[in-house]
């Protein structure tokens, strides 16, 4: 082939063209870290991360709906705790009466079994974050639980409320006040049988007690099963993110020591080039020619 | 006498054979760096033959020709070779920058949007009674929503200016037509410069359109898919004709201007322009529409479903007059008070959210075929990475082709300093002994002439 000078010129300006695009495009990957940038780097790995990421974001958001979730359950636990302790105090109260009736005792107790059912019910009216925890979807403006000192009547419903935990996961977060109503039914039989210092109606009582204490625990049982579940959910989230990250990172983060080795192969292929470049311009038949 | 003068007559007509030679070597090597100037040679014939049969001498040099060194086969393979490469790099860098207009990024894209509008409904369901949460829900979808009307009318005014643009390739086409047909008129064979200058004419014009050429003498036809636009003086004008398709997206089609005949654009930047705007946005522009209207149309009816704050059921989320990407919109009433957005199924009950639920299931709902409204947007934005992928890839093997065409080109007609300097020296040469033939004349003359003394 003949070749010319602006053939050499050409040449030379296409290979340090090719040469630069290749050093700017190693050197824009390494200092953003990312190998993929746009969809047109690479559209496959693209639509991987993208995927990935918007799994991410979800389970970030799961997350944060369970930490909401636990919050409340145990929120709601440690109102039914109280409840169980307070019936409790009832029933040992009650025991005390039964083998040592004193008037005045007697009226003390009844004081205190009358402080103990306000202590319940404001339990039963448990707020968190200005929401009622134990009123089903009753959850603003009407009181779950009412007292009018005869008896306590329950305005919520048997709503379940849900945290979205996952794609077709709902899992439950509350406790409708309905299950444990009866508590305070047979806390109020016990403080009518004190103030009417009827024996047998308190022999009663303590029955009703007893039989209602184990539903009452029932109830506290699964509530820690449902924190349970809750929190086995978040690990796995957790985990999972852990790995979604990973995978992220694999599609379209550059592999550094790599990038880097690239960069210096092709500075050298540059420099080689200009190098040659600067010498073979300077060769003409005009330098040998007197 | 007759032989001597003879000497001296050679002698002369070498030397100007020589100088005329050294003219023209000087301006093969004064032209070395000008694009699309073809090296020089002059043909010389032998002259003894001639003068020696006795005919009139004539000049020699006016025998002789002057010729450009050029293949007329490579310069065709150039143009279409050129043209496909120059339809290739625009529709890349094109779609580059429909991909810039499109947010397409994993950190910025409208994905992104579109999960945080999930995401809001999710936290609306975990807070049902709150109104913080429902001016999320609001203020994410209008930041979404502002996305697609932004995104459409980017999209719509970068197709303007591609129309534009192709209006002024088009002045070029015609304005080079018209000088290639303005140098078919002065026969530029008398002139090879004019012959350079014609090429390099048809070389930017095989960069904006696919054209034949046919050479006809020292004149050259130059076709575009069959319809003449320059045939000896006379150059025909192409321009564009735009139009409305149903959607009401600009349609473009270049035609001969003042008939109807359709100019069929297949390569160079015209076509690629043509391309991007006719196919490419508009494509895009209907997926999007599609993905709005869909989102909409699903958000509004489970939506419509639901109790609000104010106990009232049966209210648009989106507006009503969404159409498209352009025009989607948060219902008006929902902008102004945020008391308006539903989440629960049932009245009075304020902790019900199987609304807002409902609603944050949607992320995960085919909706559009097979893909869920995330999918198919990352389809969208895959499917137009794919694209320039492709065209890249055409581009850089199209790159290549013509580069080695233009080293071909250049290896014929380009010139070579090494070449014209060993020939320039060669003249010199040539110059000094057709002058030295002179001299010998001269002094044989003499010596005749003293004899005669």
């Amino acid at each position: 082939m003949r070749v010319t000078n602006t053939l050499i010129k050409d040449q030379i300006i296409n290979f340090l063209a090719g040469n630069q695009e290749r050093l700017a495009n190693v050197q824009r990957q390494i200092s953003t870290n990312k190998e993929v940038a746009v969809s047109s780097d690479d559209p496959v790995r693209f639509e991987r991360a993208g995927r990935f990421k918007s799994l991410l974001a979800k389970n970030e958001q799961y997350l944060n709906n369970i930490e909401d979730g636990i919050a409340w359950i145990v929120m709601g636990a440690e109102s039914l705790d109280v409840i169980y302790e307070s019936l409790q105090q009832a029933k040992v109260m009650a025991l005390q009466t039964r083998s040592d009736a004193v008037a005045t005792t007697r009226t003390q107790i009844l004081e205190f079994v009358d402080s103990l059912i306000e202590e319940m019910v404001q339990m039963g009216n448990t707020r968190f974050m200005g929401k009622y925890i134990f009123g089903g979807t009753i959850t603003k403006d009407t009181e779950p639980f009412t007292y009018d000192g005869t008896s306590v009547t329950y305005d919520g419903n048997d709503g379940v409320l849900t945290r979205k935990g996952g794609e077709d996961t709902y899992l439950q977060i509350n406790t409708a006040g309905s299950e444990f109503l009866n508590v305070f039914g047979a806390v109020i039989a016990l403080r009518d049988a004190l103030a009417a210092d009827d024996g047998t109606a308190m022999d009663a009582a303590i029955t009703q007690i007893d039989a209602v204490s184990p539903q009452l625990l029932n109830t506290i049982a699964r509530a820690g099963s449902m924190q349970r579940r809750l929190e086995l959910t978040r690990n796995n989230l957790e985990m999972a993110n852990v790995n979604l990250q990973s995978y992220i990172s694999q599609a379209e983060d550059v592999d550094l020591a790599e990038a880097i080795l690239q960069f210096n192969a092709q500075e050298l292929g540059y420099r080689a080039a200009l190098e040659s470049s600067a010498r073979i311009m300077n060769i003409s038949i005009l330098n040998h020619l007197r | 006498m007759g032989g001597l003068s003879l000497l001296s007559e050679i002698g002369k007509q070498g030397m100007l054979l020589s100088q005329f030679s050294i003219q023209v070597t000087g301006k093969n090597i004064s032209n070395i760096n000008t694009r699309g100037y073809s090296r020089q040679r002059l043909d010389v014939n032998p002259i003894l033959p001639e003068i020696l049969s006795g005919f009139s001498m004539g000049s020699a040099i006016s025998g002789d020709t002057l010729r450009r060194i050029r293949e007329d086969f490579e310069d065709r393979q150039f143009w279409s070779q050129s043209s496909l490469e120059s339809r290739y790099a625009t529709e890349e860098s094109l779609l580059r920058q429909v991909e810039g207009v499109l947010p397409s990024s994993n950190e910025t894209g409208l994905g992104i949007l579109l999960d945080d509008f999930w995401s809001a409904w999710n936290n609306l369901a975990n807070d049902p009674e709150s109104s913080v949460a429902r001016t999320v829900v609001r203020d994410r979808a209008q930041t979404l929503a502002q996305s697609f009307n932004r995104v459409y009318r980017e999209f719509i005014s970068f197709q303007s200016t591609i129309s534009d643009e192709i209006n002024v390739r088009i002045d070029e086409i015609n304005n080079l037509a018209a000088q290639i047909a303005e140098l078919n008129r002065v026969n530029p064979g008398d002139s090879l410069d004019l012959e350079d200058q014609r090429d390099r004419l048809l070389d930017r014009l095989s960069e904006l359109i696919n054209i034949d050429v046919q050479r006809d003498g020292n004149s050259v036809r130059v076709f575009a898919s069959g319809l003449m636009l320059v045939s000896g003086k006379a150059s025909y004008e192409i321009s564009a004709d735009k139009s409305l398709n149903d959607e009401g997206i600009s349609q473009i089609t270049t035609i001969i201007s003042g008939t109807s005949r359709e100019v069929d654009v297949t390569s160079g930047e015209l076509s690629a322009l043509i391309a991007v705007h006719n196919e490419d946005i508009p494509d895009l522009l209907e997926r999007l529409d599609t993905l709005a209207v869909t989102i909409a149309d699903e958000v509004n009816a489970v939506h419509k479903n639901g109790f609000n704050l104010n106990g009232i059921t049966g209210l648009n989320f989106f507006a009503s007059t969404t159409e498209g990407a352009g025009s989607i919109a948060v219902d008006s009433s929902i902008v102004a008070n945020v008391d308006l957005i539903a989440s629960s199924d049932a009245l009075g009950e304020p902790g019900n959210s199987n609304i807002a639920k409902a609603l944050a299931d949607l992320a995960d709902k085919d909706v559009i075929g097979n893909q869920t409204a995330g999918e198919y947007y990352r389809a969208l934005v895959g499917t137009l990475g794919n694209r320039i992928q492709e065209i890249g890839f055409l581009r850089s093997n199209q790159e290549k082709i013509v580069e080695h065409l233009e080293m071909q080109r250049q290896s014929v007609s380009g010139v070579s300093m090494e070449e014209e300097m060993t020939r320039m020296v060669q003249l010199e040469q040539a110059f000094t002994a057709a002058s030295r033939l002179v001299s010998i004349a001269d002094e044989l003359t003499r010596t005749v002439l003293q004899m005669i003394i």
